[in-house]
């Protein structure tokens, strides 16, 4: 035999000396990976900001109108220089924001980048993203220019003649700033054409004719706009705006004043404040972003329940709200999970698969909001909007979520529901009582013995015998009963017959 | 200004926006211009004003006040104004200053040269940036000086060339009636060759129309106009700074009415004015210059542009140091 197990295999090189290497990705993973995380413009937009928190700006302007062919976003974080852009950019993926802390270093944020991949959301709307940065006590501000439609190339195309040498991903140059300056300016140039529809708001998704618009509208006007009853979902605003309810949604902005009636104001309190420590402003073309969340049952009760949960593998605090009848708009149904004030997807209206055993349609009346700890972080994909569901974090605040959501129904079909049945009896049992009284006006009696059968249900309207008596339903059967038992007393043999056969002759009709 | 909006801003820039008297002084009657086209066509889909505001944006604010540019509730831009007022703004630092002051302004971030596809009388822009260029009034507040250049083998002012092509464009159909509002240095830091430029051109005006030479000399004085007319060489830093204002105020609006003789326009300077004579602030002079639709049918442009080149001068005037005009007929 020409080989045996026992031969040692050899190699080429005569060294013989284990190797080690790095594998390098290509910067074209970048498209690959971009295209399947951020599923929509605001998706992007949403990691920009979130970076900019990152950074401890307080204030961040995003300017969209009048064309969205060239986005800005400014802010007033602590900026960057050329090696911290070197650091953070040029291997994507090995973030260094959270090497020395979690927390953000002046404003003792929760960071919520983790892996550094914010930035190439931005190749999902745009073919050029330019970045200007400067940092407080620096003379120097970074101007760096990152050509996605380069990175896209192959690497063929982008291997110039002869050499191993490819053409730059990024370009950048060191120019001149005020050293008491401190700020990124992201300009987002040449946005790509879908994604520009969408943020400039050309169209709705919605076949309404009159599609409506907040751009331009001050915090408060979108409060009211989102308190119409007519509202049904977001989708009844143009894409401009459906995009920047997105945005808000997820980022860690402030609530709009009166986003819940007056009468639970002191049970969302501490939520309101934590996010007014953070101290992080947004304005969209200037409309303040506030988190679209707006609660408007108008007369009809509506409840909030707390929820604090410490568990094994995860803690979390929140609340329950619910109300008589459907929350509008339907974006707000379900359950919103928050990680490090960030949301995690959108309100999920199955709240993460629940099944009630009790009236489906409560479901739609309760809208649920969770801030989990970093726990759950760990449980989370990198799309930043789906979590594993095997993870002990997840599945145990899961259970717990799911036990309370049992109660809130519970609470919601004993204290609303069933409470709104009590009030509709009451109001049915006074219509009847007027339809006896307009019963009683054709036929000819003394005023007295009016008097006598009226005041029997008038006085006793609150009983609840009486109630129950009113709106009791009689089958023929049992009203011959009734009707035979009591003619039998006031009317003569020959009467009574009379009687039976027209009133047989009614009802057989 | 919303809370949200305040972001950082230059100590130098914050000291630019220190508004003098005689530049509150130039921009209200730019604004005047803006208020009599806006009263003479109601028609919307052309742009009112393209301007080089600068980060400031002064004229948009002065625009609003004006009742011209509807802002909302946050003081963004109406959305019926989205297109009307547009600012043109290459620096990235003024364009994100510009974009937070005035949300929704529609601006370009480009050079005007690039605008207009540079000097060469061969390329013009198109669609949306051609819509641009159509505006109803141009104002080309620069920051240099009107100085010829050699470009290849030709000399030309690209001032005046930036202004042929938007000329050109307002021409093409159909014809719209515009104003150009120009700002430029004081000086004349001119070249012995682009001091030949200039001479040559005024003699070959003074040739055609010699009536025009009394009232130049009038203007310049009889040194400085021989001077330049014999080619002799000029050392324009020994000039006074009011003399050389005073050259510009009539070679600027002369080159453009020569350059656009072709295109059929009524040209005529409704403001001729310099200013800037406060030993610390730098000599600039502007103008307002109206190109309208002629009103009768001539067989050449000659009568237009003469008339043109008679009137330079009936509007010269400046501006006090406290922004009062002054207007040298008396007017």
């Amino acid at each position: 035999m020409a080989q045996s197990l026992n031969n040692t295999p050899t190699t080429k090189d005569t060294n013989n000396k284990p190797f080690i290497g790095e594998i390098k990705v290509a910067s074209r993973i970048v498209d690959y990976l971009s295209s399947g995380l951020y599923h929509s413009p605001a998706a992007c937009l949403k990691e920009l900001i979130n970076n900019s928190y990152d950074a401890d700006a307080t204030v961040v302007n995003v300017s969209v109108k009048p064309d969205a062919d060239r986005i800005v976003i400014q802010d007033n974080g602590h900026g960057m220089s050329k090696d911290d852009f070197v650091t953070h950019f040029e291997r994507v993926s090995e973030s260094h924001k959270r090497d020395s802390s979690d927390i953000t270093s002046h404003l003792k944020r929760p960071k919520i980048g983790k892996i550094g991949i914010g930035f190439i959301a931005a190749n999902e709307i745009c073919e050029i993203m330019e970045i200007f940065s400067t940092k407080a006590g620096s003379t120097e501000l970074l101007h760096v220019t990152i050509n996605f439609s380069e990175m896209r190339k192959p690497i063929e195309e982008r291997r110039r003649d002869g050499t191993d040498f490819t053409k730059a991903d990024y370009s950048g140059e060191i120019l001149e700033s005020p050293s008491e300056e401190h700020y990124t300016h992201i300009f987002l140039e040449q946005v790509r054409g879908e994604a520009q529809n969408i943020l400039v708001g050309a169209g709705s998704q919605s076949n309404s004719a009159n599609i409506k618009s907040l751009y331009g509208k001050s915090a408060e006007s979108i409060v009211t706009l989102l308190k119409n009853p007519e509202l049904n979902s977001w989708k009844d605003f143009d894409f401009y705006s459906e995009t920047m309810l997105q945005v808000a949604l997820n980022i860690p902005v402030e609530y709009p004043n009166s986003w819940v009636p007056e009468k639970l104001q002191t049970k969302i309190k501490k939520f309101e404040d934590e996010v007014k420590r953070l101290n992080f402003k947004v304005s969209y073309d200037g409309t303040p972003l506030r988190k679209p969340i707006v609660f408007s049952p108008g007369d009809k009760d509506c409840f909030i329940e707390p929820f604090e949960f410490n568990g094994e593998h995860v803690s979390a605090t929140g609340y329950f709200y619910a109300q008589h009848g459907i929350v509008k708009p339907q974006d707000l149904h379900g359950l919103l999970v928050r990680i490090r004030n960030a949301a995690v997807a959108e309100f999920d209206s199955t709240f993460w698969g629940f099944t009630p055993s009790i009236a489906p349609l409560i479901q739609r009346w309760v809208s649920v909001e969770i801030w989990a700890d970093d726990r759950l972080e760990e449980a989370m994909n990198i799309d930043r909007r789906t979590l594993r569901e095997a993870h002990p974090a997840f599945v145990e605040l899961r259970d717990e979520l799911h036990n309370r959501l049992k109660k809130v129904f519970d609470l919601a079909k004993k204290n609303l529901y069933e409470a709104g049945n009590k009030e509709r009896r009451a109001d049915k049992a006074i219509e009847t009582r007027k339809e006896i009284k307009s019963a009683l006006q054709t036929v000819k009696m003394s005023s007295a013995a009016m008097t006598s059968v009226v005041k029997m249900w008038d006085a006793k309207i609150d009983k609840p015998s009486i109630e129950k008596s009113l709106l009791k339903k009689y089958s023929v059967a049992e009203l011959y009963s009734i009707v035979i038992e009591v003619a039998k007393d006031v009317m003569s043999d020959e009467q009574l017959e009379q009687f039976l056969k027209h009133l047989t002759d009614r009802l057989g009709k | 200004m919303a809370q949200e909006q305040e972001l950082n801003l230059h100590p130098v820039h914050q000291a630019m926006a220190n508004q003098r008297p005689e530049k509150v002084t130039i921009r209200q009657l730019w604004i005047n211009q803006a208020i009599l086209h806006s009263q003479q066509s109601a028609e919307n889909a052309t742009p009112l004003y393209t301007t080089l505001s600068g980060h400031e944006g002064h004229e948009f604010r002065l625009l609003h006040e004006a009742g011209l540019l509807q802002l909302t509730e946050t003081g963004a831009v109406e959305s019926s104004c989205l297109h009307k007022f547009i600012a043109i703004e290459q620096n990235a630092t003024a364009y994100a200053s510009l974009s937070t002051k005035f949300p929704g302004l529609k601006i370009v971030r480009e050079s005007i040269q690039n605008i207009v596809l540079g000097h060469t009388k061969l390329r013009y822009p198109v669609g949306e940036v051609e819509k641009i260029c159509r505006s109803k009034i141009i104002n080309l507040d620069l920051n240099e000086p009107w100085m010829p250049r050699l470009q290849g083998d030709q000399w030309i002012i690209p001032t005046c060339r930036g202004i042929e092509k938007f000329a050109e464009l307002h021409a093409s159909d159909p014809k719209l009636h515009w104003t150009l509002l120009l700002t430029l240095h004081g000086e004349c830091p001119w070249s012995i060759d682009a001091q030949s430029v200039i001479s040559g051109k005024i003699n070959d005006l003074f040739h055609t129309y010699p009536a025009l030479i009394e009232e130049v000399q009038d203007w310049i004085g009889e040194e400085l106009l021989t001077n330049i007319r014999n080619n002799h060489v000029i050392d324009f830093s020994t000039v006074p700074k009011l003399l050389q204002q005073k050259l510009l105020m009539w070679v600027v609006p002369m080159c453009v009415a020569l350059a656009c003789r072709q295109q059929g326009w009524a040209i005529s300077v409704l403001e001729n004015i310099h200013y800037g004579q406060h030993p610390e602030h730098a000599p600039m002079v502007s103008w307002i210059i109206d190109f309208q639709i002629p009103t009768r049918q001539a067989l050449t442009f000659e009568p237009e542009l003469r008339n043109c080149l008679e009137t330079i001068l009936n509007r010269a005037a400046h501006i006090t140091p406290d922004g009062e005009i002054h207007y040298y007929n008396g007017a």
